[in-house]
């Protein structure tokens, strides 16, 4: 299975980047194959191209604020989450995109 | 049970294994049990046991800490602490021992990389005993301790931060899990990077379903983003998901040993680069 998902947050320097490291952490194990788009402080880092996101069969949004560029998604199915779902359980989280 | 902790950086030899076995044999003479806890690479392993501590990998550089657990620490952590200021470098994380050779956390400390900022940083700690917490407890933590941080942040005008602070709660609880809240701000009103550690005896609620918090770290840095600040705040707070790590900064208690904690995670990502500061 393959997701791409992006990560924000109001300040943009830790939550974005800590959800990052959480949901490739816990994809491993899963056997899934997730890129992960970061939008904070910084800007946007390792954005995910059309073809990145027409080849994923869940788009995963994990962020407290409204994100950039999200018409990029229209089409593709998207699971919304919050940073704290995240932080909290990034396992579970990822078992529902697989089950959509 | 007393507890105590000795702070310190391996020098540029490393632990060479004569120094090991001195350590045992010290730790040998106590009931206490010395386990020697390497920061950096969050492992630790018992005193006794030099094999296991030669596992760690510590290299030169890394910030260790001896953890002394049992009814003779306080003499143990005297004899050690002599020890471990002859052979390493101490960080002083106590006001009372006089050693002439501990090092201070500072982060523009030439001498030694492990607390090495290439920016300006402000750190101020406190602690909040157990009776102010009752208050606190009785009312909303938040109400009492976020306008508490702003002042340590910014004496000059805690009040603009502290309306910056209460709408980045609003949106979504700052607490880490793991009995850490991390309240953080960018603004472009902040002049200058600056960080609040408080430190409470007893766990209060920070408005998150991931648990009671007890060492409040608050962080500030000025907008627009630049990078050194980014790479270092991302750091540490990318460190807080690893449970051990929360564990050294809520089970240390000594205000310098925890900044040192913190300084050492934040200046992490200069160290290969340390004498070209990238700006």
């Amino acid at each position: 299975m393959r997701i791409v998902a992006v990560t924000a947050c109001p300040t943009g320097i830790a939550h974005t980047y800590m959800a990052a490291a959480e949901l490739k952490k816990a994809a491993q194990p899963l056997g899934i194959q997730i890129m992960v788009e970061t939008q904070g402080a910084m800007g946007i880092e390792n954005q995910l191209s059309f073809q990145d996101i027409g080849r994923a069969d869940v788009v995963l949004i994990a962020s407290d604020i409204e994100i950039e560029h999200r018409a990029r998604f229209s089409g593709s199915k998207i699971h919304c989450v919050t940073i704290e779902e995240v932080l909290t359980d990034p396992a579970s989280v990822l078992r529902r995109c697989q089950e959509l | 049970m007393i507890e105590r902790r000795i702070t310190f950086i391996i020098g540029d030899e490393g632990i060479p294994s004569w120094k090991l076995n001195q350590l045992k044999t010290l730790a040998g003479y106590f009931r206490a049990v010395v386990v020697m806890q390497n920061v950096t690479r969050l492992c630790q392993a018992n005193a006794e046991q030099p094999v296991r501590i030669m596992s760690l990998g510590c290299m030169p550089g890394d910030l260790c800490q001896l953890l002394i657990e049992g009814s003779d620490a306080e003499l143990a952590c005297m004899v050690l602490t002599d020890f471990v200021a002859e052979q390493f470098l101490l960080v002083k994380t106590s006001g009372k021992k006089k050693n002439r050779n501990a090092c201070s956390v500072v982060r523009s400390d030439k001498a030694n990389s492990a607390f090495y900022l290439p920016f300006e940083m402000v750190i101020s700690t406190q602690a909040v005993s157990a009776e102010q917490i009752n208050l606190i407890q009785a009312s909303d933590a938040k109400e009492m301790l976020l306008p508490r941080l702003c002042e340590m942040l910014n004496p000059d005008n805690p009040a603009l931060l502290l309306e910056m602070m209460q709408e980045r709660e609003q949106i979504s609880s700052t607490c880490m899990g793991n009995e850490i809240a991390l309240p953080h701000i960018m603004s472009v009103e902040i002049k200058q990077p600056a960080m609040a550690v408080i430190q409470l005896s007893q766990p209060v609620e920070w408005g998150s379903n991931r648990g009671p918090v007890t060492r409040l770290i608050a962080m500030v840095l000025p907008a627009p983003a630049r990078r050194p600040h980014i790479e270092a705040f991302a750091h540490f707070s990318q460190a807080l998901l690893e449970p051990d790590y929360c564990r050294l900064l809520t089970e240390n208690t000594e205000p310098e040993a925890i900044k040192a904690v913190i300084l050492h995670t934040l200046s992490r990502p200069f160290t290969v680069s340390c004498d070209t500061p990238k700006e």
